[in-house]
């Protein structure tokens, strides 16, 4: 494959990923039994609740903060050269692509009596964030001619990719009329990491001056220190069987602990506040490990000609290969085979509902004692707020949010997200209960969905379970 | 009713799934040209004593001095494919009251010259040098000779009578355009 080619499908990678594991879809719908797992302090409906294997929760998402597939290939008469040109140009390196795709295998929820509810399953989950390296895109598409003096940076490449199995354990409590409080305790299982970050240094070309170079130019590699952090990657390799796959998506990768927490707060019937922080845990990679890296200092002047006075059976100096010598002395490339860790990216939801309108259909009339539990109003809106932890920054989404309990069994949520990829995402969320089978189904940016190409993100997710409402 | 929300849900997927699609879009661009970085390295310096073009044995007028090395990225087959012109910059420093015949030769693997280029540097003073560049621009077709090549050799021959005093000095860059396609 050539290097175009190359460069040009992760372009397109660029172009077909998006903002991560925002769910706002599903958020506080406590209609979706799969909510508990973006608030384990949710609050739990039914009696009990099983996933059907496989699609107890899909959720794919895709997207790029800084462009679409249109920006990249638009077929406009314009020459693609000049759109990628300009593309270089407005992105910068905090822009990036991410994807996440999450399965759910098996999902169970259960409740012990009144105020306990309990929740497990495994889920496995895709993960992938990288960072546009802009300077290094430059440089490529540029070289270096026109960027004298210009210091392109190794922190432009930061990317990261996960893929895991996830088993839970999760508690939700209702301490009384206004609180449930929830934690889940999570068995990470990595099968495949690879990251690069906390890349540092420069690569710069300048005219020589002050004696830093005895040729034209001084082009120095400063303080660089770049390396990449793999596991698992061998484990795929070769002739794996089946078995090895499943054993290894179940307890053969390397091992971490988490922790999900989570509390809703229902102020009275229309005013309900909640949040949660989920994923705070830490991978151990100890099996399978590589590290690549290089780092230091190197000033590349070129290959300096000695003119030696040479005797019969003398061979001129291999000056190439003392060159090569030098580079790689001066920036060994290590392979470290030493375990490390990782953190997950933690995130944070949070949300304030407000509820009004007739009571939900199949809801009782009124809240009249005012000792219940609160009752179901049919409509709701409200302020929903996202955060994840990303290598180089916190990436935040605000959603606005209406729900409308339209039917006894159908449930729709409408979303208004602006996040790093759009200011005007709109989402929709239907829920339906027929009988114990549960189904839902979400999708946003949908006023892109009649043109993919223009969209800088899309998401889906679906799912189906068996609910038992309670006796 | 059921049947309504089955009709809604399975629209919504309609939607979802088959109703979304990619238009106004051409890949097929990308079979044409796609990148053209212009790449600037640094080449060869060198630096020779005027007392280096004495012939110890005194045999001779002057010696020819001349040097070798490989540049082994130039007839790589990517570079022999994307390379569509370079030019060589020398820039010269002769502090001795002697002109000299340069010559750059480009060598491939079978010791062949596949491309050369000569000069003449001024002569110059030790106390007041004579800075000469020589640039020479290769497009196509003589830059398939120059991609042919692995090495570069270098000679330097005096023309005239010699001085035991002062210095020639070199220090050279290639700038190099790439054209790099799709296909």
């Amino acid at each position: 494959m050539s290097r175009a080619k190359i460069i040009f499908l992760f372009s397109l990678l660029f172009a077909m990923v998006v903002s991560g594991q925002n769910k706002q879809l599903i958020y506080g719908l406590d209609e979706v039994p799969q909510n508990l797992l973006l608030n384990p302090g949710g609050v739990p409906q039914g009696r009990a609740y099983i996933g059907v294997p496989g699609l107890s929760g899909l959720h794919l998402n895709a997207g790029s903060s800084g462009f679409s597939l249109y920006d990249v290939a638009a077929s406009d008469g314009q020459l693609p050269a000049t759109r990628i040109s300009s593309l270089i140009q407005s992105l910068d390196d905090k822009d990036f692509v991410t994807t996440t795709v999450q399965l759910g295998m098996i999902d169970v929820g259960w409740r012990k009596d009144d105020e306990t509810f309990f929740s497990a399953g495994l889920y496995q989950e895709f993960d992938l964030i990288a960072y546009f390296p802009k300077d290094w895109a430059t440089l490529a598409w540029y070289g270096n001619a026109n960027y004298l003096d210009y210091p392109f940076k190794f922190e432009h490449i930061s990317a990261r990719a996960d893929v895991l199995s996830v088993f839970h354990f999760g508690i939700n409590k209702k301490i009384n009329r206004k609180w449930h409080v929830g934690g889940r305790l999570k068995l990470y299982n990595s099968l495949v990491s690879a990251n690069s970050l906390g890349n540092t240094g420069s690569f710069t070309t300048r005219l020589a001056n002050n004696g830093d170079s005895q040729n034209i130019y001084a082009q120095e590699l400063s303080e660089a220190a770049v390396s990449i952090q793999t596991s698992g990657l061998s484990r795929f390799e070769g002739n794996v069987t089946q078995s090895e796959v499943l054993n290894t998506g179940l307890f053969g990768g390397d091992l971490g602990l988490g922790i999900d927490v989570g509390a809703t707060y229902q102020y009275d019937d229309s005013w309900r506040f909640s949040a949660s922080l989920l994923d705070i845990g830490v991978i151990a990679h100890g099996s399978d490990v590589k590290t690549y890296q290089a780092s230091g200092d190197y000033n590349l002047e070129g290959i300096q000609l000695e003119f030696p006075n040479l005797s019969q059976g003398q061979t001129a100096p291999q000056y190439y290969a003392i060159f090569e010598n030098e580079l790689e002395a001066a920036v060994p490339i290590d392979t470290l085979y030493s375990s490390y860790t990782q953190w997950r990216p933690v995130k944070l939801n949070a949300s304030a509902t407000y509820a009004f309108g007739p009571s939900a259909p199949g809801s009782v009339d009124c809240n009249c004692s005012g000792k219940g539990d609160p009752y179901k109003l049919e409509s709701e809106v409200g302020i929903q707020i996202y955060a994840i932890k990303r290598p180089k920054a916190i990436q935040t989404a605000i959603s606005l949010f209406y729900v409308r309990r339209l039917l006894r069994q159908l449930t729709v949520k409408s979303t208004w997200t602006m996040d790093a990829l759009s200011y005007a995402n709109l989402g929709l969320a239907l829920v339906g209960d027929f009988g114990p089978i549960n189904v839902y189904l979400a999708g946003d940016h949908l006023l892109r969905y009649g043109n993919l190409a223009k969209a800088r993100g899309a998401s889906i997710q679906l799912g189906v379970n068996v609910k038992l409402e309670r006796r | 009713m059921k049947y309504s929300f089955v009709k809604i849900i399975g629209l919504l997927a309609l939607i979802l799934s088959f109703g979304s699609c990619v238009k106004d879009t051409d890949f097929d661009q990308f079979q044409d040209t796609l990148l053209t970085p212009i790449v600037d390295l640094n080449l060869v310096f060198w630096e020779v004593e005027a007392i280096r073009f004495e012939d110890p044995s005194g045999n001779l007028p002057s010696l020819i001095v001349r040097d070798t090395t490989e540049i082994r990225f130039l007839d790589d087959s990517d570079t022999q494919d994307s390379m569509v012109r370079a030019d060589f910059l020398f820039e010269f420093e002769n502090a001795t009251p002697t002109s000299y015949a340069l010559t750059m030769d480009f060598i491939n693997l079978s010791g062949n010259v596949t491309y050369s280029l000569q000069t003449t540097v001024p002569a110059g003073d030790p106390t007041s040098p004579e800075f000469y560049d020589y640039l020479k621009e290769v497009v196509a077709p003589e830059i398939n000779q120059v991609t042919q090549a692995n090495r570069l050799a270098i000679s330097a021959e005096p023309l005239g009578s010699i001085s035991n005093q002062g210095r020639l000095t070199m220090r050279s860059k290639a700038r190099f355009y790439l054209e790099i396609s799709g296909q």
